[in-house]
């Protein structure tokens, strides 16, 4: 296999960009990925061979198809992107970036592609004025959808074996539970008379927040700091 | 804690030798090797005694990239919720299995610990917008291994790690992609 070297990365603040089109994300992301090569950014960004698009969502917002083809048709008709660049769709749920990236690595490692692109967009927060769609139920489907309860039937015993009762609804995520009941069966595996997990609990939870703060890309400082805007004009 | 909801777009964009060879020396200083991508299939884990996948896809890096847990100087890891940090460092070998929250506790994941872990943030601070998240991990790594963390920067990284988990099946996730990089500086 040839080696391969990651040349440019960029990262688009997190958090409420409910009012841009995955277009203007795809021209802000690409803008980003430009400016990692100076003045020579434009002319690198047309040399691109193949790009891997990761998304998960976008049917929610009427494209359920050809998504990455329809999210960088602008950049490819401004010329920013090459004419018949070939785009390959990625969906592995949460693992969708990672999964886009080894996509455009293998082409390099193959030798399909001497510049491959690997891109993530993703707009969780739906239309405010209506949509089909609830946030919730879209992260179904990212569970076993092709087997009738056996998940459910699974984390309503599991949640049973540490005390705790599964429940399930339109207003609460089904993973956050998954993810609560496999940390109490792992308390429970490892459980230690002082409860070794609570005290490690609140240790991380103080730790991140400190760290957020460093981070200008993060969604908790963009929350934050649009409270602190909207105290501010209170 | 989990992740809070919320947009974004991340990317990379990756070459070969050759192409880096004919690029300025400020560019080919900044690029970042590839040591490893490898992706695992989840299954119906019922057992929580058992591994999980993100096990299974980090042993396929380690092996791939020729580098052991111990040989990571920074990692970003899929903490949805904050227990997901625990669970991985089990998982990827930074410690053993069940001393995962002993491990954090004593502050080994932390910026001056023996493996910073989320330097980000993580999931549950800088949020997770799910396409987008696992390229975030990379740009975060790149940032780091490029020594341009600024006040996160993880003196002398060389080495980091990724894992991005993905879906349920099971006790586990339904995929996970654990990505390896190397700095050039």
């Amino acid at each position: 296999m040839r080696d391969v070297y990651i040349v440019g990365v960029a990262c688009t603040p997190f958090g409420n960009h409910v009012e841009k089109s995955f277009r203007a994300l795809a021209q802000d992301v690409v803008g980003l990925l430009e400016l990692e090569y100076g003045e020579n950014g434009g002319a690198v960004a047309t040399e691109i061979d193949t790009l891997w698009f990761g998304n998960c969502f976008m049917h929610a917002w009427g494209q359920a198809n050809v998504r990455g083809q329809m999210t960088f048709l602008d950049l490819v008709e401004e010329e920013r992107l090459p004419s018949r660049l070939p785009v390959t769709n990625v969906e592995a749920a949460c693992a969708t970036g990672s999964v886009a990236l080894h996509g455009a690595v293998n082409d390099i490692r193959s030798g399909q592609a001497e510049l491959s692109a690997s891109i993530g967009i993703e707009k969780l927060l739906l239309p405010r004025n209506g949509s089909d769609h609830n946030i919730f139920d879209l992260f179904l489907g990212c569970a076993d959808n092709l087997s009738d309860d056996r998940l459910v039937d699974l984390y309503r015993s599991s949640a049973r074996t540490v005390g705790r009762e599964l429940v399930i609804g339109h207003d609460r995520s089904l993973f956050m539970d998954t993810y609560a009941i496999q940390a109490m069966l792992h308390m429970k595996r490892f459980a230690r008379p002082s409860n070794r997990l609570r005290p490690d609990r609140s240790r991380i939870i103080t730790m991140e927040p400190r760290i957020r703060w460093l981070n200008t890309n993060s969604r908790q400082r963009s929350m934050m700091c649009s409270a602190i805007a909207r105290s501010r004009t209170h | 804690m989990c992740s809070p909801i919320g947009d974004g777009a991340a990317g990379a964009i990756v070459c070969s030798e050759d192409w880096l060879a004919g690029q300025s020396k400020s560019l080919r200083e900044r690029a970042v090797k590839v040591r490893a991508t490898a992706v695992a299939g989840g299954k119906y884990q019922l057992r929580s005694d058992e591994v999980t996948v993100s096990y299974a896809a980090a042993r396929k890096a380690y092996s791939q990239a020729g580098l052991t847990p111990q040989q990571i100087d920074v990692a970003e890891v899929h903490d949805a919720t904050s227990f997901g940090e625990i669970l991985q460092v089990e998982m990827l070998g930074f410690c053993s299995p069940g001393q995962g929250g002993a491990f954090v506790a004593d502050g080994a994941t932390g910026p001056n610990g023996t493996i910073p872990i989320n330097t980000s943030g993580g999931l549950v601070s800088k949020g997770h917008p799910i396409g987008a998240t696992g390229l975030s991990m990379v740009y975060e790594l790149c940032t780091q291994l490029r020594g341009e963390a600024g006040v996160r920067q993880v003196d002398g990284a060389r080495i980091g790690l990724a894992e991005n988990g993905g879906g349920v099946v099971g006790l586990e996730e339904a995929t996970c992609a654990v990505t390896i990089l190397e700095g050039m500086r």
